[in-house]
């Protein structure tokens, strides 16, 4: 079986109580491998992850995880055991050691609790983190954390996998490890990573979407965007926060090695 | 890692949790049930409705331990930024807290069971009478209803200072029972140590049983609810507590019987010098006892006229008015019951059937001799003497008291009460008359 999945969202809408909606008529096909997600800070990147983990309930528009649809709570109750997500802040207990707070992962995620010793053990591995097994979680450094948060969203063998600024924090040898482990889950995964880093971006995705305004103003591949941003001084055809959440990309993307 | 290590782990007896954290308190509640029920190990008298009402009496401390690993667990386990606590989880609303709780509860309250299990071997060999059901079910309602009510202040403080904050409330709620009876009604303390011939009333206990199992439910159903995003206070667990409460003020507005007598036994009797002993049978090991240590000392008064026509076991009594009657009916009621000494019993409840209560006197209570001694206190120290003298009958006259019936013989003694008997009933004896 191709265990891959698309995440397809249908004008997608959501705003807050009382205030003004944060995703506008969104729509965007996530396929399998790894995705990019950009934008500037409150364009709703936090909030479209939210609703793709079921965190926050559709209300208007249509979210699918594969055939899975997220405005039902069958749907969502389906969707949850083909999701792992990796929040750009989380902790760990220091009591427990790395095995097993992966496998206790596995568990919350649905393995039954016999299935969730060797679970732990292949996401460890699938992360380079066989070596740190038995080690307490509160010795790790970032970059391992990190590790063993993707681990940990990974146990159970999920098909579509979230990750929210895997690379935040880290120094550069720890974010070019992380991103090696993302590249590689992409290749039989739909991986969508949220990021300001444009670096993360080019080195790893193979398509990336930009958020701007409630919608996706852009999708395709880096070399596309690369392009777009290099025409975008001749004058964008996209608005103008779409202009200047490019302005602040094109700036990134000067400043990277 | 290692194979045995990682087998103990995922062994479903602490699975999820990690071994230390359910062995470290339930060796802690070993312990306290042990060193709690170890003195009444070797006590006369053991009963199974002792044993029953036992079974939540020595749960107050153990709990408390159980509350604070419940709140720890939930604490450290369930905190939102937990990798393995996201909303999203499929086992986080349902499953994890059910898990909690079974294997924080099944270590603390299996541990508990444990450490009862010396106490109700030796009540299994020589008690008396049967289980009590209703207290003990009630008390085993109350260990998971506090043990989750300690869950839920871990989940609700989202974070260590929920530990002594479970603790605290724990430890109140189980002290209540100390300031007001009512109290009892919701609490894992008996009003009174039943024992045999009585029972806890069937209506408190059964409210005490439905109280917990009520509890219980809002407890586990307000930690799921909480658990469900977002993870917030709302007003149906305002409405779960004020449910509590409500249920908790009830005791308080309408009272409960505490005891009831149960009549559940037949009478074993035997006759000596005219007098008649009777004791439940569950108490047939302390009758030739009893008649040992209170005939010498009805032997020593000698008046026929005022020494009890039966000596009976409380055990066998129907109610209180019965009790209460005892004496217009020449029926001294006996107290035997687990722990009882009726070596300082028997001696003393005989001789204060024999010589009138302090209180004849005027004294408030007061015996003395010394020089400032007022007149009626004075003749209080005579009665005194003599209820110490003639309980010592029981021992062959042995005392270690150097007091005004020291020096006194048994025959002129006897004789003595006998001419003296309406005035010593009056207390209107004076030290010095004494003959000796």
């Amino acid at each position: 079986m191709d265990g891959r999945m698309r995440v397809t969202l249908e004008g997608l809408d959501f705003g807050y109580r009382g205030r003004k909606k944060v995703l506008n008529d969104l729509t965007w096909t996530l396929e399998p491998g790894v995705t990019g997600l950009l934008g500037p800070n409150g364009a709703g990147k936090t909030t479209l992850l939210s609703l793709i983990v079921t965190l926050l309930p559709v209300r208007g528009g249509r979210l699918f995880i594969g055939e899975h649809d997220l405005s039902t709570t069958a749907g969502r109750s389906r969707a949850r055991r083909t999701l792992g997500f990796v929040p750009q802040r989380f902790s760990l207990a220091g009591e427990l050691t790395v095995a097993d707070t992966v496998a206790y992962a596995a568990w919350v995620h649905g393995l039954e609790r016999r299935e969730c010793g060797p679970a732990a053990l292949r996401a460890l591995e699938s992360v380079d983190l066989s070596a740190l097994a038995d080690q307490r979680t509160h010795t790790l450094s970032g970059g391992q954390r990190q590790r063993v948060g993707i681990a940990a969203a990974l146990a159970h063998d999920p098909r579509v996998l979230v990750l929210d600024e895997p690379t935040a924090g880290l120094d550069p040898g720890q974010r070019l490890r992380v991103r090696e482990v993302v590249a590689e889950l992409g290749q039989d995964r739909t991986v969508l990573v949220s990021t300001h880093l444009i670096e993360d971006v080019a080195h790893l995705c193979s398509r990336v979407g930009v958020l701007a305004g409630g919608r996706i103003e852009f999708h395709g591949t880096f070399p596309e965007l690369k392009a777009l941003i290099e025409d975008s001084s001749a004058g964008s055809p996209y608005g103008s926060e779409f202009e200047r959440a490019y302005d602040r990309l094109i700036e990134r993307v000067g400043e990277s090695p | 890692m290692t194979t045995l290590r990682n087998r103990v782990k995922a062994s479903a007896l602490f699975w999820p949790l990690p071994p230390p954290l359910l062995l470290t308190p339930a060796g802690l509640i070993l312990a306290l049930t042990l060193a709690g029920t170890w003195s009444p190990l070797s006590w006369r008298a053991l009963d199974w409705v002792y044993l029953s009402g036992q079974i939540g009496a020595q749960a107050r401390l153990p709990v408390v331990v159980a509350a604070g690993t419940a709140a720890l667990v939930a604490a450290r386990f369930t905190r939102a930024s937990l990798v393995f606590a996201q909303p999203w989880q499929p086992r986080l609303e349902r499953d994890v807290p059910l898990r909690h709780a079974l294997v924080v509860t099944g270590w603390c309250l299996g541990a508990y069971l444990v450490g009862l299990i010396p106490l109700t071997i030796a009540v299994a060999t020589h008690g008396a009478g049967v289980m009590d059901p209703v207290p003990v079910l009630g008390a085993l309602a109350g260990f998971v209803a506090l043990t989750l009510l300690g869950y839920l202040c871990g989940l609700f403080a989202r974070g260590l200072f929920g530990v002594p904050v479970a603790i605290a409330t724990v430890f109140v709620l189980t002290a209540l029972p100390m300031v007001a009876d009512p109290w009892t009604a919701t609490s894992l303390q008996l009003p009174l140590v039943p024992f045999v011939g009585m029972r806890e009333s069937a209506l408190l206990g059964s409210y005490r049983l439905g109280f917990f199992l009520v509890a219980a439910t809002i407890a586990a159903w307000a930690t799921v609810r909480f658990l469900r995003v977002p993870r917030r206070f709302s007003a149906p667990h305002v409405l779960g507590v004020m449910a509590l409460v409500s249920a908790a003020i009830l005791p308080h507005l309408y009272t409960f019987p505490l005891l009831a007598y149960a009549q559940d036994g037949d009478e074993v009797c035997s006759e000596h010098d005219g007098i008649r002993y009777c004791v439940h049978e569950g108490h047939t090991d302390e009758l030739d006892l009893i008649i040992d240590l209170a005939a010498p000392v009805f032997a020593a008064d000698g008046r026929g006229d005022v020494v009890p026509v039966e000596v009976r076991d409380h055990g066998l009594a129907a109610g209180d008015r019965e009790v209460l009657d005892g004496p217009a009916h020449g029926v001294l009621w006996m107290r035997i019951h687990p722990g009882w000494d009726p070596y300082r019993q028997v001696p003393e409840d005989a001789a204060a059937w024999l010589v009138p209560d302090l209180f004849v006197c005027g004294s408030e209570g007061v015996a003395r001799l010394g020089r400032d001694a007022k007149d009626r206190e004075r003749r209080a120290a005579v009665i005194a003497g003599l209820r110490t003298w003639l309980a010592s009958r029981s021992f062959g006259g042995d005392t270690s008291e150097d007091g005004l019936f020291s020096d006194a013989d048994p025959d002129e003694v006897r004789a003595w009460i006998a001419r003296e008997s309406e005035r010593l009933s009056a207390c209107e004896v004076e030290p010095e008359e004494l003959p000796w």
